[in-house]
């Protein structure tokens, strides 16, 4: 297992480096001129060449993206071309706010899911579990930027008993993250109910189900304890994937709500070409994707015995 | 399963009317500030919270390219001058007074004695030379050291070979010369530009390359404006406080927290919410029901912008072929398109200058929509009802809008026999292409620097311009011989009767079409008084109060 987790490990390095090559290829592909699009109309050719000086923008491709690598393995990720704060400050600043807003729907996104999946497939067939289905439906298919600004209208501007928008300065204040840790784990909660549903439906007609009932236990304990521990392995490993996909796929959530996090600094950074700032931030979710893609891997083999890594 | 379904249909009723008829109530209850306005009188105090679009990129005087970081930097740091609130005039702010000398190449400012900074230190003339020369010299890299140029020594400084402009002299603690290498009647208009404005230079070499960033600190950002620096939360807020040191009349409100959205829905649903006094901007498509809703908290300005199709002159079929761009210009009816398409969000504007401008010449006016007219035009051009034309490639900076007026242009040009292709573009792909010469036909918008018309007219048809601001490639020795002229001539009247003949003869030469200025809306809460907003989209903060 340790050998494993070393290998795989290991294994970060070359996907890393393929990461930040794909992002500056991109990067230096896309048409128009950060220079122009830092500095406006107005400035004069000697100034532009200044800055792209200044910039490192006049070297070739491969030049710029060794001193790149060569920055990063000194743990130095650039400096904004437009904010002209430190990336490295800037994603410090901003990976709080995402991680915990990733934190609440993923938290909400289980919680609800696995309860809704459980008693779905407990009732089975009945009014309660066509309704699931229906809702299920209905999560996967909303719109985020609708449903976001829905429950703003709702429980900020009507009743006002959640904050319309920000997210309440410094520290975690959980008021603030409720609608839009709503709004951004709503599909993933009727996935979870999915994924529950289905998972249930199969262990609940295993032999040792039918045991346990006939050992006489009561419901809540064959369902919850022999049961759902069992349905619960394929919802665990996907949590932590759904988890990393969260944490890239915030910026709609983020923009509706004026959070600062790292999906508003993305948008921020891809409109006026701050080249920085997008492989900073690119570079930080696809380690996040490589990392809890090993954590899924290790945890699998904690969950069922019966996957061995050696 | 029957009862499941009905208890659910009576909660989403029940959800939907409350909704209705709970935001109906929420903005009905608001006072009219013009009766307010009467029967109040300023009162000091309280929080103005400021509801901005967007985030400045920068609060460094020598990077202020956008609106929001102007909007700020411009209560943290004062001028030498600054702009009437309501009619653009010059005013004293630093400098109390200046005089020209006989030849008009040197003008002396006397400065205050009491303008403090916000660290409580005096403000000297030598100051004012200090953070001239930081914004001009070449590692500074400021898109605005331009401002400067028309000073002695400036470009000695900007291209690095000395570090003080020769120019500039301070021949006592609160006098300053300033020596310019020709007459020049813009230079002082320009000084209420906020990338000129004074800050405390040790405060900006303290701070580094962090000057500006939201890494600011109040010790790191010390200015000389009614309000002083307390916070920036990066893409959250930026907080500033009443500097109560202030030299001239003094803020009423004791704090400005300009609360930072990337989307105008939630802002304003913020501000339905009540936490807001202010939104910078209506949301798409709401103009309407927000002017029927809220009519009494509505400021509409219409700024010193001017948007126009731009033909480039340099390629077929515009060069050396006016008729053609005569034809297209009569066959558009830009005032209907104002009307439908944008809402009545932008005013028609048929000559170079935004009619808030000085100097805006109306009488000189471009060729308006009529068909007839521009059949003529298309026979002289030597293509009758369109024949052997061929389509024309249109390009703008993709939004809805542009992309919607774009479509009712390309439908309006084809009933007179004119094909046009669309072309979106992503921002940085159709600023270069429009520098480079590769586009036929685009949108170009342009927001003034200062409210003077040498500014639009310089930056949009002289020569000197070409492939920067000039994308048309326009060209014309007299137009160059007035700008000129028009730039030393320091006699007002005289002065306006040159730009009114620059603007004759670019109508003349029609090497655009000029369609919209931009009418935004602004909304303000019912506790708002006092506030007001020049053509320059700059809101006098001062002089605001809540009740």
């Amino acid at each position: 297992m340790i050998r494993f987790i070393i290998w795989r490990i290991l294994q970060c390095v070359p996907v890393g480096l393929g990461i930040s090559m794909l992002t500056f290829l991109m990067l230096s592909l896309v048409p128009g001129d950060p220079v122009t699009l830092m500095l406006g109309q107005h400035v004069s050719p000697q100034i532009m060449n200044n800055v792209r000086q200044e910039l490192g923008l006049d070297l070739p491709f491969f030049s710029r993206y060794l001193q790149y690598v060569w920055n990063i393995l000194h743990g130095d990720l650039g400096r904004s071309y437009i904010q002209h704060q430190e990336v490295t400050t800037m994603l410090l600043d901003k990976i709080p706010i995402t991680f915990n807003l990733t934190f609440v729907a993923t938290t909400f996104a289980v919680t609800a899911g696995v309860l809704i999946g459980v008693l779905s497939a407990v009732k089975q067939g009945s009014p309660w579990d066509t309704f699931t289905t229906g809702f299920t439906l209905l999560g996967i298919s909303v719109p985020s930027f609708w449903l976001g600004m829905i429950l703003q209208l709702i429980f900020g501007v009507i009743f006002r008993i959640l904050p319309v928008s920000g997210s309440g300065g410094d520290g975690f204040q959980l008021q603030y993250y409720i609608l839009p840790g709503f709004t951004l784990g709503f599909a993933s909660m009727a996935m979870y109910a999915g994924l529950t549903r289905s998972g249930m439906l199969e262990v609940l007609r295993q032999d040792y189900i039918r045991t346990a009932r006939a050992k006489g236990l009561s419901k809540p304990v064959v369902v919850f304890k022999h049961g759902l521990k069992n349905a619960l392995i394929p919802v665990t490993t996907h949590a932590g994937m759904d988890f990393a996909s969260l944490m890239g796929g915030t910026v709609l959530t983020e923009m509706i709500f004026s959070l600062p996090g790292i999906g508003t600094m993305l948008i921020n950074a891809v409109s006026r070409r701050d080249y920085p700032v997008v492989q900073g931030v690119t570079l930080f979710l696809a380690l996040v994707f490589v990392l809890v893609n090993l954590l899924v891997d290790i945890l699998y083999a904690v969950l069922d015995p019966r996957i061995r890594y050696d | 399963m029957f009862e499941g379904k009905k208890n659910l249909v009576i909660t989403i009723a029940v959800l939907v009317i409350g909704t209705i008829i709970l935001s109906g109530c929420g903005l009905n209850t608001a006072l009219k500030n013009e009766e307010k306005m009467t029967r109040l009188t300023p009162v000091d105090g309280g929080v103005f919270r400021f509801g901005m679009i967007s985030s400045p990129s920068a609060l460094e005087p020598a990077f202020l390219e956008e609106i929001n970081g102007i909007e700020i930097c411009k209560e943290l740091n004062d001028g030498l001058i600054r702009y009437d609130p309501n009619t653009l005039e010059i005013k004293p702010a630093i400098a109390e007074s200046w005089d020209y000398s006989e030849d008009k190449k040197v003008i002396t400012f006397q400065i205050r004695k009491d303008v403090k900074f916000h660290d409580g230190t005096s403000l000297k003339a030598q100051d004012i030379i200090d953070v001239w020369n930081r914004l001009a010299a070449k590692d500074t890299l400021s898109p605005l050291a331009f401002l400067l140029e028309p000073i002695v020594g400036f470009a000695q400084v900007n291209s690095g070979e000395l570090e003080t402009i020769s120019g500039l002299k301070a021949t006592d603690d609160y006098t300053l010369e300033v020596t310019l290498k020709e007459k020049n009647a813009v230079f002082l208009t320009s000084l209420g530009h906020p990338a000129v404005s004074i800050y405390k230079l040790e405060s900006a070499n303290k701070a580094g390359k962090d000057f500006g960033t939201p890494a600011a600190r109040p010790e790191t950002l010390i200015g000389t404006g009614a309000f002083k620096f307390v916070k920036w939360n990066a893409d959250q807020d930026i907080i500033l406080e009443k500097f109560t040191d202030y030299y001239g009349t003094k803020a009423h409100v004791d704090k400005i927290i300009y609360k930072i959205f990337k989307d105008e829905s939630t802002a304003f649903n913020e501000f339905r919410a009540g936490n807001l006094d202010y939104v910078d901007m209506v949301p798409p498509g709401q103009r309407q029901s927000i002017l029927k809703e809220i009519p009494d908290q509505i400021l509409k300005t219409t700024t010193l912008t001017t948007q126009y199709i731009g033909f480039n002159l340099a390629k077929d079929p515009f060069k050396d072929n006016i008729n053609i761009r005569k034809a297209i210009a009569c066959a558009l009816d830009i005032q209907s398109i104002a009307d439908t398409v944008l809402e009545g969000s932008s005013m028609v504007s048929n000559g170079p200058l935004p009619d808030t401008m000085p100097g805006y010449d109306i009488d000189h006016r471009a060729p308006t929509f009529d068909q007839k007219k521009a059949k003529e035009y298309l026979a002289l051009a030597g293509y009758p009802d369109g024949q052997g034309l061929a389509p024309i490639q249109y390009a703008y900076n993709y939004t809805q809008e542009n992309q919607r007026v774009a479509e009712a242009f390309q439908a309006q040009l084809k009933e007179v026999g004119i094909q046009i292709h669309l072309k979106n573009m992503e921002w940085g792909s159709y600023i270069n292409a429009m520098q480079s010469g590769e586009l036929q036909m685009f949108r170009v918008a342009c927001v003034a620097d200062y409210p003077d018309p040498d500014n639009l007219l310089r930056m949009l048809y002289s020569k000197s311009q070409w492939g920067m601001n000039n994308v048309t490639f326009y060209s014309n020795p007299e137009v160059e011989r007035l700008l000129t002229q028009g730039l030393e001539e320091t006699d007002i009247t005289k002065r306006m009767a040159i730009y009114k003949k620059i603007q004759e003869l670019i109508v003349e030469d029609q090497p655009a079409i000029w369609t919209f200025s931009t009418n935004y809306l602004r909304i303000y809460g019912d506790k708002v008084h006092n506030l007001t907003i020049n053509a320059l989209d700059q809101k006098d903060m001062r002089s605001v109060w809540l009740s």
